[in-house]
């Protein structure tokens, strides 16, 4: 089968709501059969990937995400927040900035990152009169961090993919997130001052240590994640188990918004959460296998060298990819189908991987905000019960952000990859 | 309680208890290699992802259920409802015959490691079989959610019932 008419069988497939490991495997199975390879070794590659390390930190940070998320640490973020930043005019919408960095840090989802902060923040700012389509915009676009500050679950996706070092995609990560949570600071305060937003309550110095002792516990898990990885205690395996750990225990003894019984339950949550994820990559595991196989990338090689295609006009080209298949498609399925694909021509061309998956992550966080399929856009829908068309308007300051972001980052490379040559070495 | 009811929650709840254990032996294997590092046994890891692979496989035919495997909802915009149902249909023997073929050879991989006693490396010689199970019983499970999906799929058909109605419905 030539390789246009299995892209026109994909394209077919996904308009017709296949899911999306569906599709892959299913296209895999039926490439094998054409091709006369046995069928056995679809499912072997099914369970020699599932066998595998770094696919077990996925579970234990999608676990501590769904701990972050119902134990209350959300709301002792914010509080301890607003007793640093509040004090400021629009001093809620920067509060909402930086608890959702730290939420970040702490759980790697940006799903969840904008469901937990979401819930509180919206209705707090809507009762102190800001725009509800600024609320919505910058709780949205704030929440897209989580797959950019470390640790971050794409990172760790992309690390299986593309053999990378997941602590070196995180630091690549830090400066990148930084960056973009200095950009939506400098948006919110040019609003606040243009529209003229409330100042927040000034604390007393009793009140401002008891917020900061209270959120104590919350803001010891990105230390004991971050803190062990670099510090070479433990691998990002024990780090993510670490993680579920410290957010069990935060959101049971400490933050008491669950309890004992809702361990278990919430742990299958998390389960079913990862799985949705790792089926995916299984099936675009034995998908890869078939197209390393069948020669396609090699040919996407040559064609790159023939046409004598630069890095940047290539970075360019594969930016506005991922902006496509951004609007249609999930974050996770975006990368596990095009990176089997982009890697030995980043390879050709001599573009640093590292500073890829930095450069793919933010096209990732805009595949979140980008109508019609962004899954920050219906969370924050269905967390403020407002209608997906108040979101997008909300939403586009901070987009066109994240775009001077993406070419920030896609042409300086040494934004991402400063970090990381520093502690490792380039 | 529905037999449906007592199954979901059995899986959910093996699910869970599987993450629970791996989460006990990640983090007791922190403590033992910087505490007691005589005790450090070399097989925890592997069983942290026998763990995992069981639970995950386990809660795959519940996603199907639960409509949660990722997919691109494009055509809810570009397609009459009315087709909707017709495109279930066919997803739902697309999932049928990918489950089966998966279980099928799952099943071989099983009975290949099973005859040639494939073990793993640490100290206590898991058979892996064991291990590589997981995949046709997940698959099994998924391919039972896709027969269940193409039934519904063809009585909202033959019923004339629209899936945005059988939505509003639910």
């Amino acid at each position: 089968m030539n390789s246009s008419l299995l892209g026109l069988l994909f394209a077919v497939l996904i308009a017709i709501r296949t899911p999306i490991f569906l599709t892959l495997g299913g296209l895999a199975l039926l490439m094998f059969w054409i091709d006369g390879e046995p069928l056995i070794s679809l499912a072997q590659i099914v369970v020699d990937h599932l066998n595998s390390e770094t696919l077990v930190a996925i579970p234990f940070f999608v676990i501590a995400a769904a701990f972050m998320t119902e134990g209350g640490v959300a709301k002792a973020l914010i509080d301890c927040a607003n007793a640093w930043v509040g004090r400021v005019r629009g001093g809620l919408a920067i509060v909402c900035v930086v608890a959702t960095t730290i939420f970040a840090a702490i759980c790697g989802s940006s799903v969840a990152t904008a469901m937990a902060m979401g819930a509180i923040l919206i209705p707090a700012m809507n009762r102190q009169g800001y725009d509800k389509r600024f609320s919505l915009g910058i709780v949205g676009a704030s929440g897209t961090l989580g797959i950019l500050i470390p640790p971050s679950l794409a990172f760790i996706v992309y690390a299986v993919i593309a053999e990378e070092s997941v602590p070196r995609l995180f630091l690549a990560g830090v400066i990148p997130g930084l960056l973009q949570a200095g950009m939506f600071i400098a948006i919110a305060l040019f609003y606040a001052y243009k529209r003229g937003y409330p100042k927040g309550e000034p604390l007393t110095r009793d009140e401002f240590i008891a917020v900061n002792l209270h959120a104590l516990p919350a803001l010891s898990v990105p230390v004991i994640v971050l803190g062990g990885i670099y510090s070479g205690i433990v691998t990002v395996t024990e780090a993510a188990g670490l993680a579920a750990l410290a957010a069990l225990l935060t959101s049971v003894v400490f933050y008491r918004e669950c309890t004992v019984k809702d361990i278990i339950p919430v742990m299958a949550r998390g389960i079913k959460s990862t799985a949705a994820i790792v089926f995916i990559i299984l099936t675009a595991m034995a998908f890869g296998h078939w197209i390393t196989g069948s020669g396609l990338p090699q040919k996407l090689v040559e064609f790159a060298a023939e046409s004598q295609m630069k890095p940047w006009m290539f970075l360019v080209f594969v930016n506005i990819l991922l902006l496509f298949l951004g609007m249609f498609l999930e974050v996770f399925a975006i990368m596990l189908i095009a990176l089997p694909i982009l890697l030995p021509i980043l390879d050709s061309l001599g573009i640093n991987l590292i500073h890829f998956a930095v450069v793919m992550t933010i096209n990732m966080e805009l595949a979140l905000l980008t109508p019609p399929v962004g899954l920050n856009l219906f969370v924050l829908s269905s967390v403020s019960k407002e209608p997906m068309s108040e979101v997008v308007k909300g939403i586009i300051p901070f987009v066109i952000a994240l775009f001077v972001l993406l070419i920030i980052v896609t042409y300086i490379p040494q934004v991402s990859l400063w970090l990381p040559n520093l502690i490792y070495g380039s | 309680m529905k037999l449906s009811a007592v199954y979901e929650k059995g899986i959910e709840w093996i699910a869970g208890a599987c993450a629970m254990i791996a989460l006990c032996i990640v983090c007791s294997e922190v403590f033992l290699r910087y505490f007691f590092p005589m005790l450090l046994p070399d097989w925890g890891r592997e069983i942290v992802i026998y763990l995992f692979a069981w639970a995950i496989m386990l809660v795959g035919g519940l996603l199907i259920k639960d409509d949660r495997h990722v997919r691109a909802d494009l055509v809810n915009e570009l397609f009459p409802q009315a087709s909707l149902k017709y495109f279930d249909v066919v997803v739902a023997l697309i999932g049928i015959i990918f489950c089966v073929a998966l279980t099928w050879f799952g099943v071989k991989t099983v009975i290949f490691a099973k005859t040639f006693e494939e073990i793993s490396d640490s100290s206590i010689q898991f058979p892996m079989y064991l291990f590589y199970l997981c995949l046709p019983v997940g698959m099994l499970f998924m391919s039972l959610h896709y027969v269940n999906s193409l039934v519904k799929a063809i009585q909202t058909i033959l019923g004339g019932v629209s899936v945005q109605q059988e939505a509003d419905h639910e």
